[in-house]
């Protein structure tokens, strides 16, 4: 219990600083929605962890806590692939701006 | 092609050299000023210095491609070959600007690239060069050439030259260290022709060592390249 009680706390704090984010424009609505829906439904099951009942025994899952952590880590993965293929792209493009800038700029000065 | 080539280095015409250059201010006027007498134009890439790189290149007359970050050699060497092909260039030689390379050394360069598609400078392996550089570079070149079954010497030389048309075939994509390696593989991958000339060793301070994760991704890249 004591566990879903810091889960709840965690997943309105998250949902505090979506809205934070969305109201500095950091967010545009469509990802404040997506992370809005994350963090409601996160707290909702934490909630009504009871409904988990019937997927947890046909995966054969012992708690709820144990198919949370291993969706976190589901997800975790995901977002570091991610991370990791915006991080090459960009650093491709900072390449090629800067190159270019070098060449135009040789080019203007002649 | 072989003609086009003769007729060119009597001239000096259209053969550019090219110095990848990081905070070397202290070395590379000397290196720009000898490497005119035998090109038709010197381009520096400073990439990213915080010193006075470009302004000394300038002042001995070279041409300044200036990346205003640091980008590494290798994307370094592609911006100035890129840019020299803009100006019509034929002949492309691309040697260091810490002057560990002589620019005294570049006419044979030049007259072994008129049978070759790629000159690359072998330094000798003496005690001159540091131990753990030697020992290093002995073992990659030779397991450079047990995996591509070519003969190479000193695969780490950044001491080349080639002609535009090899440059267009051989175009890497590395931007770091791992463009010696990327510009042989890809060489050799194309079925185009490598030959080797002497060099001297110089070693006029400390150039550091290979650091544990560049020889690890060195390796790796070998390996990769090879599938």
């Amino acid at each position: 219990m004591n566990i879903q009680i810091i889960g709840i706390i965690f997943g309105i704090g998250m949902l505090y600083l979506t809205y934070i984010y969305f109201r500095r424009k950091e967010f545009n609505t469509i990802d404040a929605l997506f992370w809005l829906i994350i963090w409601l439904g996160f707290i909702i099951l934490l909630i009504f962890s009871n409904s988990l009942n019937l997927i947890l025994e046909s995966l054969s899952i012992q708690s709820a806590m144990d198919l949370f952590t291993m969706i976190g880590f589901v997800v975790m993965m995901m977002i570091v692939f991610h991370l990791y293929i915006s991080w090459r792209r960009l650093g491709k493009k900072i390449e090629l701006l800067v190159r270019k800038i070098a060449i135009k700029k040789a080019e203007n000065n002649k | 092609m072989r003609k086009t080539l003769g007729r060119i280095t009597k001239t000096k015409a259209k053969i550019f050299a090219i110095l990848p250059a990081r905070n070397e201010a202290l070395t590379i006027s000397k290196v720009i000023i000898a490497a005119k007498k035998y090109v038709y134009s010197v381009i520096v890439v400073d990439d990213g210095s915080e010193d006075d790189t470009a302004k000394v290149s300038r002042r001995a007359k070279a041409v300044v491609l200036t990346h205003i970050v640091n980008l590494g050699k290798g994307a370094a060497l592609k911006t100035g070959c890129d840019y020299a092909l803009r100006q019509g260039a034929k002949i492309l030689i691309v040697l260091d600007s810490d002057g560990q390379h002589d620019p005294k050394e570049l006419p044979q360069f030049i007259k072994a690239l008129k049978s070759s598609d790629l000159v690359t400078g072998v330094r000798q392996f003496d005690k001159q060069m540091p131990f753990v550089k030697r020992a290093w570079n002995f073992g990659i070149s030779k397991l450079f050439s047990f995996l591509y079954g070519t003969e190479v010497h000193d695969q780490q030389s950044g001491f080349r030259a080639f002609t535009v048309d090899t440059y267009k075939k051989i175009r890497w994509k590395s931007t770091d260290y791992l463009v010696e390696t990327e510009m042989l593989v890809n060489l050799l991958k194309r079925g185009l022709s490598l030959k080797e000339v002497p060099i001297k060793t110089i070693y006029t301070r400390d150039h550091g060592g290979v650091s544990p994760s560049y020889g690890f991704r060195h390796l790796a890249a070998m390996l990769l390249w090879r599938l």
